[in-house]
């Protein structure tokens, strides 16, 4: 059991490439991000933090008063 | 015993010589293919003036921040043995004659799509630029493009030119 999930592991990580700088073009696709929509992201947000009264866990951090 | 080992030693730095010296005739022979795929040259039909090699793509931000830069630098030293040679490594021929309807040129720009020149170069990122000096030498490299890049891009080319 112990040999198969090495195999596994193995055979994983052997499909791991490295992209190189100039290959980045389909990563930089706006798709590609979490959240593509800049104006949707902060509307969400929004309504999240009145609905749920806490806000922020994107990067900064924010009160829960839940008064926006 | 110690001959054997300095020969060794002695071959390996031949070797090691000889396919540098390789590589860099590789790259100087490497075919640049331009926007309109009839206009193509090589590193080597270049060589004789000082070149800023810069390899960018249409999806790069930092890209976009460069050429005005490279226009200005182009105006600055339009009238020294100076060339700008961008290198766009966009993989679609459309997105790069897209981006190029945006952003005004005043210098060659050439096609990478398979990213042929761009391995060769082994890009450290996005944008990169090499100062290529007459004799095919890479000077300076520049990885990346912000405010102190321009500075130090200026100041390498005042000193070649205003000696």
């Amino acid at each position: 059991m112990k040999k198969l999930l090495i195999c596994i592991i193995v055979l994983n990580l052997s499909a791991c490439a490295s992209v190189k700088p100039w290959q980045k073009g389909n990563l930089a696709k706006k798709e590609m991000s979490w959240d593509p929509d800049s104006l949707q992201r902060s509307m969400n947000s929004q309504v999240q933090a009145s609905k749920e009264a806490s806000r922020g866990g994107y990067g900064s951090a924010g009160g829960g008063c839940g008064c926006n | 015993m110690i001959v054997k080992k300095m020969l060794c030693f002695f071959l390996g730095f031949v070797f090691c010589l000889l396919s540098a010296v390789s590589h860099a005739e590789q790259i100087k022979n490497m075919i640049l293919t331009g926007l309109n795929d009839t206009k193509s040259t090589t590193f080597k039909a270049l060589e004789g003036d000082y070149i800023y090699v810069d390899f960018w793509a249409s999806w790069c931000g930092p890209c976009k921040k460069s050429f005005p830069f490279m226009v200005e630098l182009q105006n600055t030293f339009k009238n020294k043995n100076f060339k700008i040679v961008a290198i766009s490594v966009d993989e679609e021929k459309s997105d790069a004659v897209e981006f190029l309807d945006d952003n005004m040129t005043n210098f060659e720009v050439y096609l990478d799509v398979d990213g042929v020149i761009a391995t060769q170069f082994e890009l450290p990122g996005m944008p990169t630029s090499y100062l290529i000096d007459p004799k095919g030498n890479i000077i300076s490299t520049h990885v990346g493009f912000h405010k102190k890049s321009e500075e130090a891009i200026l100041a390498e080319l005042n000193a070649i030119f205003n000696k």
